[in-house]
């Protein structure tokens, strides 16, 4: 059978972690993630969260917030639990659970926005009404959670997007502290923090 | 690299789209359709020199859209989603 496997490195299980000077990104595990289709204004009503959610550039803060995709769909991340009442609701919208779907990583750090300077052409502070967009190649969602930065990406390309993350810290460091920090990004996908 | 107005997205890099076709291309819904009218659907394009107007989708927010565009500056005069009606 054809297998791609060994083109690229399994994605480790468990946090993952990986700083150099001036930058710190790591995995958020047990984000709860639901994607809301259809009538939004309503959706949002109900569950509690903001009826536009942040674009790419905008600022989301707290324990649950929405996050905007497209003109009928959105986000809802939670730091709790899975929302209730999955599948199609009366009103005009459906509730899909995307928490085994999106990886998410975060990035902080004085050289953050050079991460993304590298991944997308569009501006960090851009203000498109839409979180959704290409990073690295991959369809990706980003948006400014409170000082940081977080990128989902579908989990199949969580792998890929770690191991460019790594190469792309590696590649700063080595550019601001003498190459002081690239063993950190070489080690990107050496496993889980301790 | 250029950037095109996704209607609900705002700019983003041309990367991101991908091309529909002609405008106005409507899909043959007669019971009996003519080899030559399947044809012309098909494979018939416009090719029009200067201002065109275009289908495409942003696929990061699955917007589709009406580009119009000059195809010899590739300037872009201005986009339009489909479900605002009014395009060809």
């Amino acid at each position: 059978m054809h297998d791609e496997e060994r083109k690229w490195s399994r994605l480790p299980g468990g946090e993952l972690r990986l700083a150099t000077p001036g930058l710190a990104i790591r995995s958020i595990i047990g984000l709860s993630q639901s994607m809301i289709s259809g009538d939004l204004a309503l959706a949002t009503m109900k569950f509690g969260v903001d009826a536009r959610g942040v674009g790419t550039g905008g600022l989301a803060f707290g324990g649950r917030y929405s996050v905007r995709l497209a003109r009928d769909r959105m986000l809802i991340v939670t730091g709790d639990r899975v929302l209730p009442e999955q599948g199609w609701r009366d009103g005009g919208y459906a509730l899909t659970e995307m928490s085994a779907a999106l990886a998410v990583f975060e990035i902080r750090g004085t050289s953050a926005n050079e991460v993304i300077k590298r991944g997308t052409d569009l501006p960090v502070d851009g203000g498109s009404p839409s979180a959704a967009l290409v990073f690295a190649g991959v369809n990706a969602i980003l948006y400014r959670f409170e000082d940081a930065l977080r990128l989902h990406v579908d989990r199949g390309h969580a792998a890929f997007l770690w191991q460019w993350l790594g190469v792309a810290a590696e590649f700063d460091a080595g550019e601001s502290d003498g190459g002081k920090g690239r063993q950190a990004g070489r080690n990107a996908l050496a496993g889980p923090a301790e | 690299m250029q950037l095109f107005p996704c209607p609900f997205c705002g700019p983003r890099s041309e990367a991101e789209f991908h091309f529909g076709g002609d405008a106005g291309n409507v899909r043959p819904d007669e019971d009996e359709v003519s080899a030559d009218r399947w044809s012309s659907y098909l494979y018939m394009r416009h090719n029009q020199k200067g201002m065109s107007p275009s289908i495409w989708m942003h696929m990061t927010c699955g917007e589709l859209f009406q580009l119009d565009r000059d195809t010899l500056t590739h300037s872009v005069a201005g986009s339009k989603a489909l479900t605002e009606g009014g395009h060809r």
